[in-house]
């Protein structure tokens, strides 16, 4: 599909949104689904394709209805102006916050795993200023870049899995009774939250062209979040086993510091850590767009391009203090993101498509 | 000191961006700049003043009172 300057393909807003998730997966999920469904925490990804798909239905349900618009237009249609700006304001400090963590995260991700005695500061100033130029040019290199880096990312997870296989203990995975329904149900909380990420991306729909396919690659990308998920899960649960990988700070690279083949290949942690920075790097750039594009809505301006320098120094001082440590920030993250998470992400599009159907339902009756 | 370089870095930004847009006659994103520089000012001060305590998340967890 070409795309014209500054458009994207729906399969290019995909492809962005599987890195953006990819990045938490590796950092939360493992963590999270031990933590709360013990052995059967790799089971948890199923539970939430079930509310991810109707979330893919509903957005196509909403962009067919109001064609042509973005999703702030909708908002601000089915809403009203007033009412409209307030969500849409809702939305802007929603993801002003999620970039500040990420920009945080991604800085406490490197000073823990391999750069522990260098100043999160140089990592935060390191990735804000080349987000800062590369957004100058728009969203499209984002997107472009994003079609390279996928490959690498699925390729890094498949070799990842065959190297480890061997490791996996059945007795870590096993024994799963019907009594583990609720643990289960509790541990793709997370993972439901995570994917909730989607409703933000289509404030981008202003950018988006070939809007028609939208359901097709929701499903292929429904089921490669989720495959891929479930496949971390099976992974680290299964090598590390469950009461170790929720205690571990980040159990993806504990596990993979354990490969070694023949004892030729070894310490393969740096290639993981350099796809991670590239994944961060396209996350809290994308939600940097996200944040310029609510901020055109909610002020109905021309061009936000001015913009980008002096957010990404508020970015830096919002991520700096965010939180005294990382301990505060994993807690904040399992308690409260993911609720708000859920009611953003989940609640508010439903509640639209209600509003939309009620008032299209009025409509008809009126013409009648 | 770290306040100093919190004034310079936000006046530079802010007027090296603003030159242009003034020129366009772009007033509202004018203001709209203005409105961020003044934002980043006041939270990068506290920031700078609370270096120890300032923490947006335990601010979150005492607004739903979490903690």
């Amino acid at each position: 599909m070409k795309t014209g300057k500054d458009k994207i393909s729906v399969k290019q807003l995909f492809f962005v949104f599987t890195i953006m998730v990819s990045s938490p997966t590796t950092r939360l999920l493992p963590k999270f689904t031990a933590a709360k469904a013990e052995q059967a925490g790799w089971i948890s990804p199923i539970i939430s394709t079930v509310p991810f798909i109707m979330l893919i239905l509903v957005i196509d349900s909403l962009l067919k209805k109001y064609k042509g618009q973005s999703m702030s237009d909708i908002i601000s249609s089915i809403m009203g102006r007033f009412l409209g700006k307030l969500v849409l304001v809702v939305y802007f400090l929603w993801a002003l916050w999620l970039t500040a963590m990420y920009t945080r995260y991604y800085t406490e991700r490197l000073t823990s795993s391999i750069y522990i005695n260098i100043d999160i500061n140089v990592f935060i100033i390191l990735a804000l200023i080349p987000i800062a130029y590369i957004l100058h040019s728009g969203f499209t290199p984002i997107a472009r870049m994003s079609e390279i880096l996928l490959p690498f990312i699925g390729l890094m997870l498949i070799m990842l899995s065959l190297f480890l296989f061997p490791k996996v203990r059945a007795n870590n995975l096993l024994p799963v009774y019907i009594n583990d329904i609720v643990p289960i149900f509790n541990g793709s909380i997370s993972i439901t939250g995570l994917l909730s990420y989607l409703f933000l991306m289509f404030f981008l729909s202003d950018k988006v062209v070939n809007l028609k396919s939208l359901r097709t690659f929701g499903y292929i990308s429904a089921y490669v979040n989720i495959s891929s998920i479930m496949m971390v899960n099976f992974i680290v649960i299964g090598v590390l086993g469950s009461s170790l990988a929720r205690r571990v700070y980040m159990p993806v690279l504990t596990v993979v510091k354990q490969i070694s083949i023949m004892d030729v290949i070894e310490n393969i942690e740096a290639v993981v850590v350099a796809i991670w920075i590239f994944a961060d790097f396209t996350l809290i750039a994308t939600l940097l767009v996200i944040v310029l594009n609510l901020i055109k809505s909610i002020f109905n301006l021309s061009d936000t391009k001015p913009l980008i320098n002096i957010l990404a120094v508020l970015v830096y001082y919002l991520s700096l203090g965010i939180s005294a440590g990382r301990f505060e920030l994993e807690d904040f993250t399992n308690n409260l993101l993911m609720p708000i998470n859920i009611t953003l992400g989940y609640g508010f599009p439903f509640v639209l498509f209600v509003l939309s159907t009620l008032k299209k339902k009025e409509k008809t009756s009126k013409s009648g | 000191m770290r306040a100093f370089q919190l004034v310079l870095v936000v006046i530079i930004v802010v007027i090296a961006d603003i030159i242009p847009i003034i020129k366009k006659k772009q007033h509202k994103e004018a203001a709209v700049l203005i409105m961020l520089g003044a934002v980043t000012l006041a939270y990068g001060y506290y920031y700078i003043t609370h270096v120890h305590i300032a923490s947006l998340v335990n601010l979150m967890f005492d607004i739903f009172r979490l903690k």
